[in-house]
């Protein structure tokens, strides 16, 4: 199987290291060369950050519904946030980006909580009949007030920052890190 | 601990002969440099991988974001042009190397028994190659792709019988669309791939069983291919991939114009290592004989390649017959020589040769390119990409429209005085030279130079309208105008503002009154509201303002403008003058064009009273068109901020 050949390592040891030391050397540039290059592109996203959503105000709220449509129920319900996305290359104006839950409480107070689920990143749902909030993937589950009503999620509903503006409701969409404790704007 | 470890390893995989095998390989009359081709084709291959599988991660295929993803790879990630300009110009480099890898096999008598099924097997390699390049080109979705594709898949389309059904397979349809780029696709970056990887396993157990073939060793020591051989192998990657990266840097990989169904492209072509193909399909005969031989453009494209490629097949059964192999050098030296040929002339014609279809298609290849960097630029701006895709940037853009629309409808009459003498018509079979009948306004090949409305058309007008205004002299009924216009034509030279000019010109350029004339000719630039006017409320335009309406300077007087014309001066409450025509009130702006356009008579004489030689436009140019028309000639269009 393995045949011996005449190599002319045992005469010329030194030579025959510097070749093998110049092929691994070339063959590394010619290899890493394409490899690296085509790494650096794939970890794009990692080097060049660029804001996705565009239109919202300068502390970044964006319009979601008109202050009356809150006034009738005091029950959550689930609002789209629609607003301009570059996507890309593209650039959708007026397009779906998520939804978020608003409401009034008695006290006049106006609530928003993003609908992801702080666990594992699901769009919760509101079950009216218990008044809880409900993950349908691992059933998470929280309070109206966000708090956790089980110890699945790893901390309650998100809220999210909301206004008041000429008769506007202005929310300020943000997504958090999923399954932490902490709460953590990605 | 390294050695227990790699014991184990050897122990459960037997990794050491393997490697043994791979690296051992005996190099009978040692390394030599005529081996590389076929480490320079693995080295590419595996290059296109790597760099395909990046590409692929962040490409599109669909109409709508195939060219807008590659625009992304190539303007917007990190390094993306350069993965791009590697994979671009290692497609090419693999032609060149295949060509370099048969050339040796064939002179070194290497395809001889017992090799001749691996010569076989190179010859598969060497079409999957060559597909995976011609599927590659399209896969941008512009121009350049989309028309080179158009000629491949028509082709396929010619084959007698079953060719339309393979066509419309190959494009998903009868028509190009979404389904040709997911199954151009699918053959460049799946099947073709997969099939390339297993017929090069084969084509490498073939070539290690029956081991390198030597054709003299020379009396040289033998080597092995670990490490001799391979430092030569890794050298010439290297040489490649220096070339390849230096055409990156240079070059880099063209991105045309999105692909346009609508719009020709007259420098279509298809990748260089096709030309030969492209140029053999020109000749007449070529046509004729496939005429004649009922086999139509299949005969050229199909046939005769087929017939050429076959012998290149049979080379192995050829050298069994007595000055076979000397046969098979010549035909093959003879095929390079041909193919180089046919590549030569094509480029000569295209980019030398000084004749009408060399011209138009330089002209074409360059206003491909400047479409092309206007899409990105257009791409660039605030207003992005849209949904729709790319290609609405182009259509909606006044800066790419205009300059077509003006070709279209206007350039017969108003020729730029650089191109007089272009156009003819034929009348009673004699080619007859058109005299321009309008003034030059702008010339579509430099769009951005647009004479119409400037500071220069102002003075101009103003000192030397006969001069200006001399090519209406051209329209006369003996050059096929209506009594009318030639009519009108000469009550415009012979009018008053001809005699405005004679008699006040003197005045308006006299020394004293440099800073007067040119003051006068802001308002008047400021009155088309364009981009790079002075302000309203600038010194000079309220200076030029009081000229215009007292026609008094600090020497002499001219006759005041609004003795004649109306004018509502931009930003005043009252006009200057009203009811008197022609009309100045934003000339040379966008209002002041697009109905000037629309009805040049209406808007410079008043309703059924027109004495204006120029015909209406308003039931040839839909809103749109004429949108884009007047933006561009007005200079309102998008231009990217220069840092």
């Amino acid at each position: 199987m393995i045949e011996k050949t005449p190599t002319s390592s045992t005469e010329e040891p030194r030579r025959d290291f510097m070749t093998k030391a110049l092929a691994v050397v070339v063959g590394a540039i010619v290899g890493l060369v394409p490899i690296v290059a085509g790494a650096v592109t794939m970890f794009d996203p990692l080097i060049k950050r660029r804001r996705s959503v565009l239109g919202t105000d300068d502390d970044g709220f964006l319009k979601v519904t008109s202050a009356s449509s809150l006034d009738s129920t005091g029950a959550p319900r689930m609002f789209p946030v629609i607003a301009d996305l570059q996507d890309a290359w593209n650039k959708f104006p007026n397009t779906e980006i998520g939804s978020v839950y608003l409401w009034k409480t008695s006290e006049g107070e106006i609530k928003a909580f993003t609908s992801r689920c702080p666990h594992l990143g699901c769009t919760v749902n509101y079950k009216a009949s218990e008044k809880l909030f409900g993950c349908p993937c691992h059933d998470s589950s929280f309070n109206l007030d966000g708090t956790r009503n089980n110890e699945i999620p790893p901390r309650g509903m998100d809220s999210l920052d909301v206004k008041e503006v000429d008769g506007e409701i202005l929310v300020k969409f943000q997504k958090f890190r999923a399954g932490i404790h902490d709460r953590i704007p990605v | 601990m390294l050695d227990r470890l790699s014991n184990w390893l050897d122990h459960r995989t037997g990794y050491r002969d393997l490697m043994k095998e791979a690296l051992d390989e005996p190099i009978p009359g040692g390394a030599r440099w005529r081996y590389v081709w076929g480490s320079t084709l693995v080295f590419t291959f595996v290059t296109q991988v790597v760099t395909g599988f990046v590409l692929w991660a962040s490409y599109s295929p669909s109409t709508r974001t195939a060219w807008e993803s590659v625009y992304f790879i190539q303007h917007e990630m990190t390094l993306g042009w350069f993965v791009r300009g590697i994979h671009h110009f290692t497609a090419q480099a693999m032609i060149v190397l295949l060509v370099f890898h048969l050339v040796q096999v064939v002179i070194d008598g290497a395809y001889r028994a017992p090799r001749e099924v691996n010569f076989w097997l190179g010859i598969v390699l060497m079409q999957i190659v060559m597909g995976l390049g011609l599927t590659g080109y399209l896969l941008p979705w512009d121009q350049k792709g989309y028309y080179a594709t158009q000629v491949a898949t028509e082709i396929a389309g010619s084959v007698p019988v079953v060719g339309p059904s393979i066509q419309q397979v190959a494009q998903g349809g009868t028509e190009y669309g979404h389904h040709t780029l997911t199954r151009f696709f699918s053959l460049h970056a799946g099947l073709l791939p997969a099939l390339l990887v297993a017929f090069l396993f084969l084509h490498i157990y073939v070539f290690r069983r029956h081991a390198i073939h030597v054709k003299d060793t020379k009396g040289k020591p033998d080597a092995k291919f670990w490490p001799d051989q391979i430092l030569k192998d890794g050298v010439a990657c290297l040489a490649v991939l220096a070339a390849v990266m230096g055409l990156t840097l240079w070059k880099g990989a063209e991105l045309t114009a999105p692909a346009n169904p609508a719009e020709a492209y007259s420098a279509a072509r298809p990748e260089w290592y096709y030309l030969f193909l492209f140029r053999f399909l020109k000749f007449e005969w070529v046509s004729q004989a496939g005429e004649a031989t009922g086999l139509g453009e299949a005969f050229g494209a199909v046939v005769i390649p087929g017939v050429l490629m076959g012998i290149l097949v049979l080379m192995p059964l050829i050298a069994h017959i007595r000055g076979g192999h000397a046969f098979n050098v010549a035909y093959l030296w003879l095929m390079i020589a041909g193919a180089g040929a046919l590549t030569g002339l094509a480029l000569y014609e295209d980019w030398y040769k000084d004749d009408q279809a060399g011209r138009d298609f330089r002209t074409a290849f360059a206003k491909a390119h400047h479409d092309g960097e206007r899409a990105v630029e257009l791409s660039q701006s605030p207003s992005g990409i849209p949904p729709e895709g790319a290609i609405t940037l182009l259509r909606t853009d006044p800066l790419t429209q205009g300059p077509a629309l003006f070709n279209t409808y206007c350039i017969e009459c108003h020729q730029p005085a650089s191109r007089e003498g272009e156009w003819t018509r034929t009348v009673e079979e004699q080619t007859v030279v058109i005299p321009p009948t309008a003034p030059d306004l702008a010339d579509p090949h430099h769009p951005e130079d647009v004479r119409f409305g400037s500071r220069d058309w102002i003075r101009s007008v103003l000192t030397d309208f006969s001069g200006h205004f001399h090519s209406l002299a051209s329209i006369t009924v003996e050059n096929g105008a209506s009594e009318e216009r030639a009519e009108a034509a000469a009550a415009i030279l012979d009018g008053s503002m001809a005699s405005w000019s004679s008699d006040n010109a003197g005045t308006l350029i006299a020394d004293a009154n440099k800073a007067d004339f040119d003051a006068l000719v802001e308002f008047l630039y400021a009155q088309s509201g364009r981009k790079d006017a002075l302000p309203l409320d600038d010194d000079q335009v309220t200076r030029g303002r009081a000229i215009f309406d007292s026609g008094e300077l600090t020497e002499g007087t001219i006759e005041s403008c609004t003795g004649c014309h109306a004018m509502h001066a931009q930003g005043d409450e009252e006009p200057l003058s009203e009811d008197m025509y022609p009309i100045l009130t934003n000339y040379g702006g966008h209002d002041w064009l697009t109905r000037f356009i629309a009805d040049p008579e209406a808007h410079y004489a008043g309703n059924g009273e027109g004495n204006n030689a120029m015909p209406g436009f308003a039931d040839q140019l839909s809103p749109e068109q004429l949108d884009l028309l007047v933006r561009w000639l007005t200079g309102d269009y998008y231009e990217p901020q220069s840092e």
